[in-house]
């Protein structure tokens, strides 16, 4: 038996096609499943950006308030020595002067700097000799 | 190693990578597609009006089951009405659509190859056609049936779906040579096993 040319089976297929109808429900389960899915889709998102930007106010939140909690911590170092420096007043004046001559605390101070209170505790204006330091 | 022993195919058969030519079909699918990109979801009904038969057609190709091809088919249809824009934008929308209902055909055979394996394969493919009973093309389709699916699958794209070997390949993720060579050693199957089954009924 001769064989088939590879035209003719060409044909043969060409001529066999078939066009199945899916099931009737079919239509309907997809596109019902479709719009759930859209539905879904859209939801998740909302959730997402509702959870998004929550994050970013919450982080906002934080920022500021470690914002303002180290600037007002900054204001009261810089009230602490005066308020140091007052309490030793107070104190030296209720005391009598004989009884700690040399305790430089007494020594009232004006407000500055901490670096001029240290200045202040290391050269004693009585002509004291500094604290030796280290050994 | 058979595969490349195979015989030069004669000058009739379209081996060479042929054009892209739009197709009325490919253009219908293009407008549901910018519809469904633009209107959403509601305009579903119109690409699965469209398209279903076919996709069925072709994924029950790979699934070899109608159910399983129908599943494939309500998945991809799915995706593309959640991302409606790829579709839209596609460079050949028929052709992404085919490619995504084969993804999914082939993922559902993959899921569902142990409990498949104990049922017997249905007959989406022998089913009569619409304007007449035909044996030999009944012969056809079941000799078709009988190929490997990717070879089938090549057959299919090509004759059925009236595709380019460029379009072939695209979609199977091969090149076009690769889809022509297997195109070519899938008819020569079929003339093999037609030739088969035309002597078993004159011997009959």
């Amino acid at each position: 038996m001769p064989k088939l040319p590879l035209q003719r089976i060409e044909e043969l297929v060409e001529d066999s096609v078939f066009h199945p109808s899916p099931c009737k429900l079919h239509r309907e389960r997809v596109l019902r499943s479709a719009v759930q899915a859209a539905v879904h889709q859209k939801i998740s998102r909302g959730l997402i950006a509702a959870v998004s930007a929550g994050v970013v106010v919450l982080g906002l939140g934080i920022v500021i308030v470690r914002l303002a909690t180290s600037s007002s911590g900054a204001v009261s170092e810089t009230a602490a020595p005066v308020s140091a420096a007052a309490a030793n007043v107070t104190e030296a004046s209720a005391t009598p002067a004989s009884a700690s001559p040399a305790v430089p605390a007494a020594q009232p101070t004006s407000a500055g700097s901490m670096g001029e209170g240290l200045y202040r505790s290391s050269n004693p204006p009585d002509g004291q000799a500094p604290a030796p330091e280290g050994r | 190693m058979k595969f490349f022993k195979t015989k030069q195919a004669p000058a009739s058969v379209k081996t060479v990578v042929d054009i892209h030519e739009s197709t009325e079909f490919a253009d219908r699918v293009r407008f549901c597609a910018e519809r469904l990109a633009e209107q959403g979801v509601g305009a579903l009904g119109g690409l699965y009006d469209a398209t279903a038969s076919r996709l069925v057609r072709y994924a029950s190709t790979l699934t070899r089951q109608r159910d399983d091809a129908e599943d494939a088919v309500q998945a991809a249809l799915v995706r593309i009405a959640l991302r409606p824009g790829l579709l839209a934008k596609a460079r050949y929308p028929w052709a992404y659509l085919l490619k995504i209902t084969r993804n999914e055909a082939l993922n559902i055979v993959r899921r569902r190859r142990p409990m498949r394996s104990l049922t017997r394969p249905d007959a989406v493919w022998s089913e009569a056609p619409p304007h007449g009973q035909d044996e030999i093309h009944q012969l056809v389709r079941l000799a078709l049936r009988k190929l490997p699916s990717t070879q089938a699958e090549v057959v299919v794209l090509k004759i059925w779906e009236e595709m380019t070997f460029a379009e072939v390949g695209e979609i199977l993720g091969q090149s076009p040579n690769t889809a022509a060579s297997r195109y070519r050693y899938a008819l020569q199957k079929l003339s093999q096993h037609l030739q088969s089954v035309g002597e078993e009924v004159r011997h009959a």
